[in-house]
């Protein structure tokens, strides 16, 4: 089933005088159940495309069509109904609310969808401890580490069921070991719980765990392989 | 969440508590200290003048002359009767007059009283500096202030004629032996004022009976407004007018209110200060936040839900510094309500204003509603305070929050 669909997208920043052409042209589309990496240089897209996706921003042109529904059209208090329902963010500095608790911060997205409190307790303490967080749900940011943190965002990010987790290189700030331990988590989530995942990395440990890379190059799609297909095959020529 | 957010700059947060308590504090103990002098001053003039309402003949008020009497004041002690509040009447001849010793003579005003009434005997009677007080039967006795009895050049036992229009506008005079000599300390009284006996008055204006004036005294001046109708209604059919002290002492009520103006001036500037204080610490506190609440709104926090957050912030630092400033008001309006604000070292002699004495020891009073009032100003102050930055919030854009900030 196809999650997402992105057709002719283009996103122009304007600075000052300044025209900035961050994303243009993007056609791609998205499998339920996929985990695709988006990889590129910095200033390639790759925050633009995941923030245009989720919701979070307006394309300049083209449409985003998440589950069959065109999100470029919808009003603000829509798309703030969309993302609470049907997208998870992780983000690149953890992002998590710091006077809030593990156990809360992943509470936090069923807090807003009004879950009853036993379910949305059993809901939390189970997503804790399939992120390896048992023990520390009273614990606040603060007092966690780096890589804790992160696994705390992505307990948040699947606490709602979502159908597409956007994740915005959410290994940079982390050490290599504990950035790949993060990635096999969400692979394990994304086979147990069949989550789709979207993910901008420029790390290439991080691509060789993926299904499927995205390159992005100046706003354009310069590769899309899947497992078994040959980045060099499918990579555009400089 | 609200109240977690408030604690994440514990200093920040108690300064502003400190700062939005000690304002609502001063305006308590500000509002109280003027409204007690205000009613000091009233009750001053209350008791050194006309009473809470003053019946007398119609016309007096415009035009005051000794030829305008009340002849049957029984009627109107009648009419007193069981009225709600009415602590005690006083019915009295009020006049102005030309006294004369061998020395000297000089205008003054005079008021005959029953020597009898324990109140009007305490204006006068602890301030008695030689003599007695007038007694009761007598009618050829009269109490001189200091300042005046320098002048005349008379002391207690010496003779004074007073001289005046009577009742049928001739001119009349009469014989009296000064009694005693008072001193307030304050000049207009001591050397103006006199006291004499409703007998004595009588045959100083060739009356049989009758009288100029009933003071009514009532248990506070907050129920003039009750008894004020009941009265009218009941004198309706006599020819007096039936006054509250605000039109016999329309000095005193716009001294009154000219000083309310200001009281008001400054608790405005408390107010202000008060505001810029909740708008600084809410507004910083929205902006060091900027990217957590980008990052709320993207994980699909409704603006309004993030308005409302801001707001019940700002709901609780006002609640919190109402109990902290409340607490202090109350207790800034204990001490000044039993122990005064002593202000002797301030004034060199008793002040007088609008024709009242002012006791240099003021005594705060705060009234619930005042009070009430009060809270109500500060908590819609801070809460309007806290719209701009609640509104600031939610119109954020979640990706310009999170990757600018």
């Amino acid at each position: 089933m196809e999650i997402v669909k992105v057709e002719n997208l283009r996103k122009i920043y304007h600075q000052d005088a300044l025209e900035i052409q961050a994303l243009s042209g993007i056609n791609l589309s998205l499998e339920s159940g996929e985990f695709t990496v988006v990889a590129g240089p910095s200033g390639s897209g790759k925050s633009t495309l995941l923030n245009l996706i989720g919701g979070l921003d307006r394309p300049t042109e083209g449409r985003i069509l998440l589950a069959g529904e065109d999100i470029t059209r919808l009003g603000k208090g829509r798309l703030s109904h969309l993302r609470l329902n049907k997208i998870g963010f992780v983000f690149q500095s953890y992002n998590l609310i710091p006077v809030l608790t593990a156990y809360e911060n992943a509470e936090f997205i069923l807090l807003l969808q009004g879950m009853p409190y036993q379910k949305r307790r059993q809901h939390v303490m189970e997503l804790l401890e399939e992120v390896g967080l048992k023990g520390l749900e009273n614990r606040r940011p603060y007092e966690m580490s780096g890589g804790q943190q992160q696994r705390v965002a992505v307990a948040r990010a699947l606490a709602s069921n979502p159908d597409l987790v956007l994740a915005d290189e959410p290994t940079a700030n982390l050490d290599s070991k504990t950035g790949l331990a993060l990635i096999d988590m969400m692979l394990d989530m994304n086979k147990t719980r069949g989550v789709t995942f979207l993910i901008s990395t420029h790390d290439t440990r991080v691509m060789d765990k993926a299904r499927r890379v995205i390159l992005l190059r100046d706003g354009q799609i310069s590769s899309d392989v899947r497992i078994g297909e040959s980045l060099a095959q499918n990579s555009a020529s400089p | 969440m609200a109240s977690r957010n408030l604690w994440r700059n514990v200093r920040r947060t108690l300064i502003t508590m400190v700062a939005i308590g000690l304002g609502l504090a001063l305006a308590m103990i500000s509002i109280g200290l003027g409204d007690g002098g205000h009613e000091q001053m009233i009750e001053s003039g209350v008791r050194m003048g006309a009473g809470h309402i003053t019946v007398q003949p119609l016309g007096y008020q415009k035009n005051p002359s000794n030829d305008k009497i009340i002849t049957d004041d029984a009627l109107i002690m009648e009419a007193l009767k069981d009225i709600p509040h009415v602590r005690e009447v006083s019915s009295r001849i009020v006049g102005k007059g030309l006294i004369s010793s061998a020395a000297n003579s000089s205008g003054i005003a005079f008021r005959a009283v029953d020597p009898g009434k324990a109140r009007d005997k305490s204006l006068l009677a602890p301030h008695l500096i030689s003599g007695d007080y007038l007694a009761v039967g007598e009618a050829g006795s009269i109490l001189i202030g200091e300042g005046l009895a320098q002048k005349l050049k008379v002391s207690v036992g010496k003779k004074v004629v007073l001289m005046g229009q009577d009742a049928s506008r001739e001119v009349s005079s009469a014989l009296f032996r000064v009694k005693g000599i008072y001193k307030t300390g304050v000049s207009d009284l001591d050397g103006y004022f006199c006291l004499i006996s409703l007998k004595g008055a009588r045959q100083f204006l060739g009356l049989e009976q009758g009288i100029t004036q009933v003071a009514v005294y009532l248990d506070s001046q907050f129920e003039v407004e009750k008894a004020l109708p009941i009265l009218r209604s009941r004198l309706g059919s006599l020819p007096v007018e039936v006054l509250p002290w605000q039109e016999v002492m329309p000095d005193l009520l716009r001294f009154v209110q000219l000083d309310d103006a200001g009281n008001y001036l400054f608790l405005g500037i408390i107010l202000v200060i008060v505001a810029l204080g909740i708008l600084n610490t809410i507004l910083m506190s929205v902006l060091e936040r900027t990217r957590e609440f980008g990052m709320m709104l993207a994980l699909g926090l409704s603006p309004h839900f993030l308005f409302l957050m801001i707001i019940f912030e700002t709901t609780l630092l006002a609640l919190l510094s109402m109990v902290l400033g409340g607490g202090l008001g109350f207790g800034g309006h204990h001490y000044f309500a039993t122990v005064g604000l002593d202000l002797t070292g301030l004034t060199p002699e008793r002040l007088t204003l609008a024709g009242t004495i002012i006791s240099p020891v003021l005594y705060s009073h705060l009234r619930l509603m005042r009070i009430f009032g009060l809270l109500i100003i500060i908590f819609l102050v801070t809460l309007t305070t806290g719209l701009y930055p609640a509104v600031k919030a939610s119109r954020l854009a979640p990706v310009k929050a999170i990757y600018q900030y």
